[in-house]
């Protein structure tokens, strides 16, 4: 940006803790064409006079020297004038401190060291603070937004024919989308298709209905915006969102589409029964799974599978082959509900059959208590928690089981016609790609987070449900999550918007979640590539392909902003317009460093936007000092910290160097998956650079911290303060 | 945990029974024992109801035939108050206690005679019957039955050896005797096998296996003071004012058993007759005090038992109300002779409330074995087994 | 498109329902009765099962909100009347005053010098704030609001020359808000059951007999004890919880569905006692332990890292200790079929949720016999305004609901 105008707050104890008029003259220094200062911005005067200075000197960028960038954001909006927010309320007033023995807070003209007011230590950090602002814009540029030479397609392809599938067709293509939608079988439906019924999908949640897929079915085949394949898979994948080719075999014959986004919805498998023969499956002809016991159903014929005669009684084993490591760890979820079902079933062919269920935990979770209420009614329904601990060929063509630890407190033996198992669902995706992505990362979901979720696509976000490591590639129904029919459908909802919405995005040419606002992108300078391959392995959402030579190939819808490749990148050739290498040397090298021997030391922290950022203000907020050595960078993730950062500030002379992100590893709150776990990894080439500088490798360190650790941030600066104290002055100062 | 393997073999009739005997909530119980927590009277060692619950959701009948814990719960009605799921475990004991009545008792008929209403007008036919033969017998044919000096306060005297016995005097002998007498040994033999069976569930070592007169006489009488002070009952929290009522009812019946006792010493044996002035001859004193106490105690038992219907912490089955209004009949009636025979004006009616009297009376005491009435023989036998086992469990540990 | 989509409701449905509909390029009016958004995650320690701060995902949704330009976020305001149909509703809105406007920079002044104090319902009543206050550190946004009712003699001058802003205005009035909207999402979300009605579990009689969610800010290090799990009786940590499942739920007399979260919450609370010591014991008395689909890893890291002893029996009963405070839970424990009494120093009732407009009559919204709302068409519920749900599965219905108002207002 060429010219800069920067605006300092007096208010909120800014203007009483630091010299304003020092500040304006350090922002000129840095170049800013034009400096003023004034108590209030951020009100409607505060505002106005912004906006009458950048009109009256024709400025394309502002810093306004104020408050904390989380607040006032829609406050400090000049439309196309790129703005800078440098943090000296929370950031320097309101978290610098000097604190005497008791930690009481002193007046800033106190000696900070022998000589050395802690005044001038503050002002040294405000005016560095109010120079990398100039800086950063020296070298900003106004992001455009991302426009694919190709026209994108806005088709919607959903993989799967089952409720969820139907359901994110139908609404999708309600909501205006053409619809693609691919089901393997040959006729839509899915599982629910192969039912006798199921509890209601919604209130009272206690009948058994027909199942609701024919209606689906009917919708979907009838509505002239969804195009069906039948007996189809998805051969491949190419492409990016908006732009993704899809080759669908059909019988045999490819055929390609344009698809935009996709929401997969390809559904689960019944967990391999013949892995249960300890509970008789295969041994025993009348141990049967829930399945085939709704197939049964389904044709009405109860009639024992050894010999034909009438099921008199039968008994439900719930959790077959569930929570137990060597099966299925988790809980399906929909087994009890099925039981219960299923109970009645043989219950109502037949009113003096018996039905018996030994349950472990009834979960019939939320208001599926009510199905649980109404179907427990029931004079031929026994249900017991229980262990059991054997299932044997009883006499005359019976299945004799024996349950242990029951609510009657005997051990018991029950002879039943038919022992049906309550097997679980394990996702298609935990049997294979499903997807066929070309992508140089591999076909399916990433291994390692599948891994997380038992095969599940799921997401490792609470608030983001739909958060798959593939953008444009939304889960729903059980692939998604164990989950009842009801849920499924809403989850096809939830689907299908998150598939629309990535549309909207490409069309407006910003990023999809979490940085929804972010007009600009990565862009490669492959001229000074040297193939290394590491933006292509690292980038956790694999957006990057490779050509045969190993340069990356960008999928900028594909990306999600996190700038992982951009740190990664040894020759610093990635850069975003509103972020890059060489700004952010620009700013390091805009502070003042000491000349050796000043014997205060100066440290740099690089900060995570995203949790460690809020909870040093949540800290200023509660006036809590960190230690007035560190200068901060705030910077998108830590995955987007580039080794030259370091260099760069330890070339400046700065004494150490911590970094400050998010929580990595099985539970990562790292909003990027791998940032931070990644920053760590680089740690181990940082540390072997300074060995070559003859610098301890302590000086730089890696912290992570949840948004809410506000105490513990403060703790590790403080502690971190004190462990450079302990090494020599960076012996590059004023080089 | 038991070690043996119980067999399960269900018996849907019997939880269909049970349900029919005002049980009908039984299946809502989804065991989560808030009921015996909540029940002032269920011991830690062997809590109940929630226990019994499943057993009854299972037909269990044998197990809950020997268990004593059915008898030891006195309907207080907290576990059906705080029962999350309206399964009204005191009203499914109440159904268990009938139909262990049903069981343990001989001539099954007449327990569905008295268990169900199409039942009553069969059992006042059967009580007639009785009374009209010992009548005809006694009164050598059909006395007139409206002119109370031809019945019941006429007839033929009967001289059998030395004791002199008016008409009305050896027909109620006649008839109640043998009906007492039927009654005992039903009890006496169900409360035997009842008794051997709480054992045997309860795995009394040989050692402690005492006999009857031991047992008797170190646990009968403990358990009867507790009876009648009624400790149990009072510990009731949700329906505590059952308590009162109920033990003001046990005493008017002593009392009045007292009486027939004494009239039957007096009048049967030494011969000094009746009718005797209501307000000057002590014995009347007695019976009357009896009679009011009896009143008084059932009517405040059905006022109660209304109230709570509305608080939802009692349901009131036919077996219940049963019971209960029979009792008030009885009392009526018992006055009402009185009452009638004083009176002038309706004193040739006092002939028929005798007769109704005699009905009711029959149909009570035959339901010591057939009726809810049995508790008072049944509840003894698991409290004097509760005590015997509190004690035993002491001197074994 | 052409109406605006109304969301009612901030808490995590609402919030989500709102930025996703924006975000495909509705325009979404999203308003909350309290002050602050963030409902009753934002009173949350940490999520389970993955143990992270709420405030986590709500400060990227407060962003997306920040800076879509497509969401007005109204606070302190509440619905007063729906008229018209799908496609075009009237609302009329009522806005609570807040006696501060939008010059407070949240700098902090007011509060300083005020001397009137007032229970903090975020707290569950478990400390004061001033009479000016800021809902809590992320509040959104970031203003403070005047409780006038609290104020002491001379607070309101203190107050007002304290603010260099002049951001305190305590002569605003109540105001109704109009708005003609296509589609209405309603997200109201849940409160806790009314405790004191379990007549048999103590709560409001015995000082150590706490709700859930009260244990929620007793571990949050922004809460009345900055997140040292305190019992109210005498500040002591302690060693021996009690965790009361079904404290409400899957009951007649109370609620009569399952919450869903109950069991997973006291899982979760278990393991901050082990967090602070090791030693720490709970004590889970339940009727079924119910932690569908993945959770169920969760159990297992509860069992592997904190003192869980689990109970299968509700506790009906609970007795206090006059001298020690402690407390005495009786249950059958059903498992072994003997009663037993279990001293512990702290009681959890692990508390279930009931819909925030329970027994409020709204003209044109369909609810059932407990306050869920039932509508099929018309207005769309979310999360657990529909039925008893987790964060995560509310946030799927919750986008789900963002679909439904989109298509209403394409066609309307």
């Amino acid at each position: 940006m060429e010219k800069i105008g920067v605006f300092i707050c007096t208010s909120c104890d800014i203007g009483n803790r630091l010299d304003i008029a020092e500040l304006e003259n350090a922002a000129r220094d840095q170049g800013a064409v034009a400096v003023y200062s004034r108590e209030f911005l951020c009100s409607k005067e505060g505002k106005a006079f912004i906006e009458e200075k950048i009109k009256e000197n024709g400025l394309d960028a502002v810093s306004i020297c104020a408050c904390s960038p989380r607040v006032n954001y829609d406050v400090f909006d000049f439309g196309n004038v790129a703005v800078e927010r440098v943090n000296l309320r929370e950031g320097i007033v309101w978290s610098r401190f000097l604190l005497g023995e008791g930690g009481e807070i002193l007046e800033d003209t106190a000696d900070y060291i022998e000589g050395v007011p802690f005044k001038n230590e503050l002002m040294a950090l405000a005016k560095d603070y109010v120079k990398m602002g100039v800086a950063k814009l020296q070298v900003y540029k106004l992001p455009e937004p991302f426009k694919p030479e190709e026209e994108t397609s806005k088709t919607i392809l959903v993989i799967g024919g089952g409720v969820a599938g139907l359901t994110a067709a139908l609404e999708a293509a309600n909501a205006g989308y053409d619809v693609v939608l691919v089901e393997k079988e040959k006729e839509l439906g899915g599982f629910v298709a192969k039912m006798k019924g199921h509890c209601e999908v919604k209130h009272p949640f206690k009948n058994i209905v027909p199942p609701i897929v024919d209606e689906l079915i009917s919708q979907v085949e009838s509505n002239e915006k969804i195009k069906v394949y039948k007996k189809a898979t998805v051969a491949s994948i190419s492409g990016m969102p908006g732009l993704f080719k899809v080759k669908i075999n059909v019988d045999g014959k490819e055929e390609e589409v344009k698809i935009g986004a996709i929401v997969l919805a390809a559904g689960f498998k019944p967990y391999d029964a013949s892995k249960l023969d300890s509970l008789g499956y295969g041994n025993i002809k009348n141990v049967v799974t829930n399945v085939q016991f709704e197939e049964m159903a389904k044709e009405g014929k109860f009639i024992r599978p050894s010999d034909g005669a009438p099921i008199k009684s039968v008994l439900f084993i719930l959790c077959a082959g569930q929570r137990d490591e060597n099966h299925l760890p988790y809980c399906s979820g929909y087994c009890c509900l099925a039981s219960l079902k299923q109970a009645k079933y043989i219950r109502e062919a037949d009113p003096d059959a018996k039905a018996f269920i030994i349950y472990d935990h009834m979960r019939t979770m939320g208001i599926y208590e009510n199905f649980y209420k109404t179907l427990q009614d029931d004079p031929g329904v026994f249900l017991t928690k229980g262990k059991v601990v054997e299932v044997s060929e009883g006499e005359d063509g019976k299945v004799k089981v024996i349950v242990e630890e029951t609510l009657l407190g005997e051990k018991l033996e029950i002879n039943v016609d038919l022992v049906v198992l309550a097997i679980g669902m394990v996702p298609v995706t935990a049997e294979g790609p499903v997807l066929n992505l070309e992508y140089r990362q591999g076909p399916g979901l990433p291994p390692d987070e599948l891994e997380l979720f038992y095969g599940y696509a799921d997401s490792n976000y609470i608030c983001f449900p739909y958060e798959t490591r593939r953008t444009g590639i939304y889960a729903a129904g059980a692939i998604h999550q164990p989950m009842t029919i009801a849920q499924a459908i809403e989850d096809a909802r939830g689907a299908a918007l998150k598939a629309i919405q990535c549309l909207v995005a490409i069309e407006e040419g910003h990023a999809v979640h979490p940085r929804t606002w972010d007009f600009a992108y990565p862009e490669f300078d492959l001229k000074m590539c040297t193939q290394c391959k590491r933006c292509t392995e690292e980038c956790p959402f694999g957006a990057l392909n490779e050509d045969e030579k190993g340069n990356p190939l960008p999928n900028i819808t594909r990306c999600r902003r996190c700038g992982t490749c951009f740190g990664a990148c040894p020759q610093r050739i990635i850069n975003f317009k509103d972020y890059s290498i060489e700004m952010v040397g620009n700013m390091i090298r805009a502070t003042e460093m000491p000349e050796q021997g000043y014997g205060l030391y100066r440290l740099m922290a690089f900060i995570c936007e995203n949790d460690a950022l809020p909870a040093l203000d949540m800290a200023a907020l509660q006036r809590k000092s960190i230690p007035v050595t560190f200068r901060i960078i705030p910077v998108r993730c830590l995955g987007a910290v580039n080794v030259s950062f370091v260099k760069d500030a330890m070339s400046k002379g700065y004494d150490g160097i911590l970094l400050l992100g998010c929580k990595y590893g099985e539970n990562y709150q790292c909003h990027f998956i791998k940032g931070s776990e990644l920053a760590n990894r680089r740690m181990e080439n940082v540390a072997e650079t300074l060995q070559q500088l003859a610098l301890e490798p302590e000086r730089v360190t890696l912290y992570t911290v949840a948004i809410d650790e506000v105490e513990e941030v403060i703790k590790k600066m403080n502690e971190f303060n004190e462990e450079i104290k302990g090494f020599e002055e960076n012996p590059f100062k004023g080089w | 945990m038991a070690n043996e393997i119980i067999k399960v073999d269900v018996d849907l009739e019997a939880i269909k029974e049970i349900q029919s005997l005002g049980g009908d909530t039984l299946k809502k119980c989804y065991q989560c024992a808030t009921c015996s927590t909540v029940c002032p009277l269920s011991p830690d060692e062997a809590p109940f109801p929630r226990k019994q619950m499943i057993l009854a959701q299972w037909g269990f009948k044998e197990k809950l035939l020997n268990d004593p814990a059915i008898w030891l719960c006195h309907q207080c009605g907290d576990c059906s108050k705080y029962c999350p799921r309206g399964a009204n475990p005191g009203e499914v004991m109440a159904a268990l206690r009938l139909s262990v009545i049903k069981e343990a008792t001989p001539f099954k008929f007449l327990h569905t005679f008295y268990n169900n209403a199409w039942g009553f007008p069969i059992l006042i036919l059967i009580a007639l019957f009785f009374i009209l033969i010992a009548t005809i017998a006694t009164f050598g044919g059909i006395p007139n039955f409206f002119d109370a000096d031809s019945f019941p306060y006429g007839g033929p005297s009967y001289e059998i050896w030395f004791i002199h016995l008016p008409a009305r005097v050896l027909m109620i002998d006649v008839i109640f005797l043998p009906l007492a007498v039927f009654v005992i040994i039903i009890l006496f033999s169900a409360i035997n096998r009842m008794w051997n069976a709480y054992v045997e569930t309860y795995k009394i070592p040989q050692a402690y296996r005492y006999g009857m007169w031991t047992i008797l006489k170190t646990y009968l009488l403990s358990a009867i003071g507790e009876i009648l002070n009624h400790n149990r009952f009072e510990k009731c929290e949700a329906n505590k004012w059952r308590a009162l009522p109920h033990k003001v009812l046990l005493w008017a019946f002593i009392l009045l058993a007292l009486t027939t006792a004494i009239v039957f010493v007096m009048a049967d044996i030494l011969g000094f007759h009746t009718p005797w002035n209501p307000l000057l001859h002590p014995v009347k004193w007695l019976g009357n005090i009896g009679g009011l106490m009896l009143l008084y105690g059932i009517i405040s038992i059905i006022l109660g038992r209304s109230q709570a219907e509305r608080e939802k912490s009692v349901k009131t089955s036919y077996p219940d109300s049963f019971l209960v209004y029979l009792i008030l009949l009885v009392g009526l009636t018992g006055f009402g002779i009185e009452i009638f025979r004083n009176i002038s004006a309706l004193r040739s009616l006092t002939s028929l409330i005798y007769i109704a009297h005699l009905v009711f009376v029959f149909i009570l005491f035959l339901g010591v074995a057939y009726s809810k009435f049995a508790h008072l023989a049944f509840r003894t036998t698991a409290v004097v087994f509760d005590l015997y086992f509190k004690d035993i469990n002491q001197k074994m540990s | 498109m052409k109406k605006p989509i109304l969301v009612v409701g901030g808490g995590i449905s609402g919030i989500t329902a709102a930025v996703e509909a924006a975000e495909v390029g509705a325009e979404v009016i999203l308003i909350e009765k309290e002050p602050s958004l963030g409902g009753r995650v934002a009173q949350l320690r940490y999520y389970f099962p993955k143990l992270c701060p709420p405030n986590c995902g709500l400060e990227i949704n407060y962003r997306r909100i920040k800076t879509n330009p497509r969401i007005k976020v109204y606070t302190m305001t509440e619905i007063a009347e729906i008229s018209g149909e799908k496609g075009n509703y009237k609302v009329k809105a009522v806005v609570k005053p807040r006696y501060v406007n939008d010059n407070c920079t949240a700098c902090g002044e007011c509060e300083k010098v005020c001397e009137g104090e007032r229970v903090s319902e975020f707290d569950f009543g478990l400390r004061k704030t001033k009479a000016i206050y800021l809902p809590h550190p992320m509040a959104f946004p970031m203003k403070y609001v005047l409780d006038k009712s609290a104020l002491a003699p001379g607070d309101l001058e203190r107050i007002m020359s304290a603010c260099k802003y002049n951001a305190i205005d305590p002569d605003m009035k109540e105001e109704t808000l109009e708005f003609e909207v296509g589609a209405i999402i309603w997200a109201t979300g849940w409160k806790p059951y009314d405790a004191t009605k379990l007549d048999n579990l103590g709560y409001g009689k015995y000082a150590n007999v706490i709700t859930n969610m009260q244990m929620e800010r007793l571990a949050s290090p922004w809460g009345p004890t900055g997140g040292k799990i305190l019992r109210p009786s005498d500040q002591s940590f302690p060693k021996r919880v009690a965790f009361v499942q079904c404290a409400g739920s899957r009951d007649e007399n109370h609620l009569p569905y399952c919450s869903y979260i109950c069991c997973l919450a006291s899982l979760k609370q278990s393991l901050y006692l082990a967090e602070q010591d090791p030693e720490a014991e709970a004590l889970i008395f339940y009727i079924d332990i119910r932690t569908p689909g993945r959770y169920e890893k969760f159990l297992r890291r509860a069992q592997n890292e904190a003192r869980i002893n689990f109970i299968k029996g509700k506790v009906a009963k609970i007795e206090e200790d006059p001298e020690t405070k402690d407390l005495i839970v009786t249950a059958e424990d059903i498992l072994s079929g003997k009663k037993i009494h279990e001293k512990v120093n702290l009681v959890v009732l692990a508390l279930g949720m009931q819909p925030s407009i329970a027994g409020i009559n709204i003209k044109g919204l369909e609810v059932d016999e407990n306050g869920f709302v039932i509508s099929e068409n018309g207005i769309i519920a979310c999360g657990c305004a529909k039925m008893p749900l987790d964060v995560m599965t509310s946030n799927e219905t919750a986008t789900g609901a963002a679909l439904k108002a989109v298509q209403t207002i394409l066609r309307g």
